[in-house]
């Protein structure tokens, strides 16, 4: 591979982290921490898995005792599947913010990626599902209940005993509207709806619905721009001296550009900035770079700068007004356009 | 026009007059090595800001023709040096012999005194014959027996290594890779590039194209002088500071950049601006020789190797990542 190649691969994979979300994780590193994070996920779901059996399993009081162990209660068992859903999906979209909206990653760990990610989903629906589905749950109304009516043939060893001991001497038909009731009640509702979002969403995954992607310039590219290119006119209005004129006209859009979203990255140069601001084919054409070398002539060098310079930014200033303000009238057309402040052009002078 | 009077003409040019004819010179080497601009510009970068250039690819990507076609266009004296495994130290910085009708031990000078030398497949000779090479490089003058000899002005190797090989190569030291002003990648050519050089070759039926010189020894160090006109703001160097400093602390680099490195980005992105016409540094001119200027003066840990990440890539991250200089001065500068 060649010095141009490998820069180049280079800068564009740089280019890549940087135009990925913050939370694309680690540059240089994404890959791995992708693959780490895919790892905990299933780490996790495994963890969580094994001990929710061990407590399915678990007697609770003796290995010979006829008891559904700790699981018993009827309201701990939902509540616990509840929460079971909501950490499950919470560990779910976690992973995918954290994965990004940009993938780009080579087959195994984007298999693997694509892997955990249903893993996590299903995992967050069949755990709580499990639980109510095996629960025992105690019958309501009946003092006698028989097997079928507790679905015991699914576990034949509780038909032997099969003696409710909470049902002895209540009356055979009285239900009793009690405040339990109703908390397993709401609960329930509560997780049907859930379970009813959980599964949209996974039908969504499944059939490979993309997430709507972040756009990358908000809330709308005119405006940010226009509002950029004013507050330049007055830093070239109030200034003076036209090194500082020049350098705070560029600092004004930097800073305008950054309230609206478009921030200046640490790493970021003049023109790093500039060709991320147009990337959005706004600002097209010589006079966006004309701005930015003069930026970088005021900023770096320490020649004598005169009013031809500031006049050269302010023109330049003007032709990107123009651009936007026929950019915005072009969007405006059909019907729907936004209607952010138009810049107008020779306004400075 | 001779190269002399050239160089009469030109005793002292300002950078943008520099940049010109190093874009004269540029164009003209061109005409013979097809396709490669980048490692054309990097080259001429590193013979504009004083330093010696490693080329490191495979062989017939056109390493030699690319160093002798800058020592024509340039009118560089030129020599080379095949680099073999029996190759003493001697031949290359010359040795003295006995001279039997004056009775006298009388110097030869070797290849290496010479304006551009090329040393080809320098990782096929063993490291004492490769340290000949470091006072050369480092000082431009070599001492035998007790005397120091000065070397011409300007005095530029350009290194050629084969990555690839391992059998019978010794890799460069860090100490003399250090040397080094910058490492150049060639690579392949693209289909087009490649059908266009065979069309070349065939239209001017000659095995090498005819090149003018249009430079001299006197122009290429007026060139250099206009590369020291360069400005370069304070917090450009915090920003080459940051960038050498942020290779010492990168989790993947073992040895970061030496000091040497930091004054090689300066150099190299003062050339650069030399290159766009400009006497003033800028980030941009930083970021764009950070990666040649740096990666070869890093070691990696050791287990990167089994990641297949290589030092371009590190330095490219790090480029990345290090906060640049920010949009107001820390001084205010009178126009």
């Amino acid at each position: 591979m060649d010095e141009h190649d490998t820069t180049a691969g280079a800068r564009q994979a740089g280019e890549h982290r940087k135009n990925a979300p913050p939370a694309a994780g680690a540059q240089g590193s994404g890959g791995q921490g992708r693959v780490g994070a895919a790892g905990t996920a299933l780490a996790l779901v495994a963890v969580a898995g094994t001990a929710l059996g061990a407590l399915m399993l678990r007697p609770g009081r003796s290995l010979l005792a006829d008891s559904g162990g700790p699981l018993d209660n009827t309201a701990a068992v939902i509540l616990i599947a509840i929460a079971c859903l909501g950490a499950g999906l919470l560990l779910s979209t976690r992973y995918r913010a954290r994965l990004g909206y940009e993938q780009n990653l080579p087959p195994f760990e984007q298999r693997l990626a694509d892997a955990v990610r249903v893993t996590l989903i299903a995992a967050a629906l069949v755990v709580p599902l499990l639980l109510l589905v095996m629960h025992h749950f105690p019958p309501q109304g009946d003092a006698t209940p028989t097997a079928e009516q507790t679905g015991d043939d699914w576990f034949p060893h509780r038909k032997r005993g099969a003696d409710p001991p909470h049902t002895v001497g209540r009356p055979s038909h009285a239900p009793q509207i009690t405040l339990p009731h109703i908390l397993v009640v709401i609960g329930i509702a509560v997780l049907v709806l859930v379970l009813l979002v959980a599964g949209y969403r996974l039908w969504r995954q499944l059939r490979g619905v993309p997430e709507q992607a972040p756009a990358p310039y908000f809330p709308a590219e005119q405006d940010v721009l226009a509002d950029a290119v004013d507050s330049g006119r007055r830093a070239l209005l109030d200034g003076t001296d036209a090194r500082a004129a020049v350098i705070a006209c560029y600092a004004a859009m930097e800073a305008s550009l950054a309230g609206s979203g478009v921030a200046r990255r640490a790493s970021d140069s003049p023109q790093d900035l500039l060709e991320r601001a147009a990337g959005s084919g706004l600002l097209t054409g010589p006079h966006a770079t004309d701005l930015t070398v003069l930026f970088r002539e005021a900023r770096y060098s320490t020649h004598p700068m005169d009013r031809t310079h500031r006049d050269r930014a302010a023109g330049a200033l003007d032709a990107i007004a123009a651009q936007l303000a026929e950019s915005a009238a072009a969007d405006a057309e059909p019907g729907e356009g936004r209607q952010g402040p138009q810049p107008t052009a020779g306004a400075h002078r | 026009m001779t190269s002399q009077d050239r160089t009469a003409d030109h005793d002292v040019l300002t950078p943008r007059q520099a940049g010109e004819r190093a874009a004269e010179v540029l164009a003209e080497v061109r005409t013979a090595v097809v396709g490669k601009p980048r490692p054309l510009d990097m080259v001429m970068l590193g013979i504009l800001a004083g330093g010696h250039v490693l080329i490191e690819d495979l062989p017939g990507l056109g390493k030699t023709l690319l160093a002798r076609s800058f020592a024509t266009v340039l009118g560089l004296d030129f020599r080379r040096i095949q680099f073999t495994p029996d190759l003493l130290p001697s031949d290359v910085t010359g040795a003295p012999f006995y001279d039997q009708r004056t009775a006298e031990m009388v110097f030869r000078p070797g290849p290496v005194f010479t304006h551009l030398l090329l040393a080809d497949e320098i990782n096929r000779t063993p490291p004492k014959t490769q340290a000949s090479l470091l006072e050369a490089m480092a000082e431009s003058q070599v001492s035998i027996d007790g005397s120091t000899r000065p070397l011409p002005d300007p005095f530029v190797v350009v290194a050629t290594a084969n990555p690839i090989e391992y059998e019978g190569t010794y890799s460069l030291p860090e100490a003399q890779l250090d040397r080094f002003l910058l490492r150049v990648r060639m690579g392949y050519l693209t289909a087009p590039e490649e059908t266009g050089m065979l069309r070349a070759r065939i239209a001017r039926a000659a095995p090498e194209a005819v090149l003018r010189t249009l430079s001299g020894p006197g122009e290429v160090l007026a060139m250099r002088a206009a590369v020291e006109q360069v400005e370069v703001e304070d917090d450009l160097l915090d920003y080459v500071v940051a960038l050498v400093g942020a290779t010492r602390g990168h989790q993947h680099i073992q040895v970061g950049a030496s000091p040497r490195g930091g004054l090689a980005l300066v150099q190299l992105a003062r050339a650069r601006a030399v290159l766009d016409l400009r006497d003033y540094a800028t980030p941009e001119d930083v970021k764009d020789v950070a990666v040649a200027a740096l990666a070869h003066r890093i070691t990696l840990k050791p287990e990167l190797w089994v990641r297949q990440i290589d030092a371009d890539d590190v330095v490219a991250e790090i480029v990345q990542s290090v906060a640049a200089p920010q949009t107001l001065p820390r001084s205010p500068v009178a126009s």
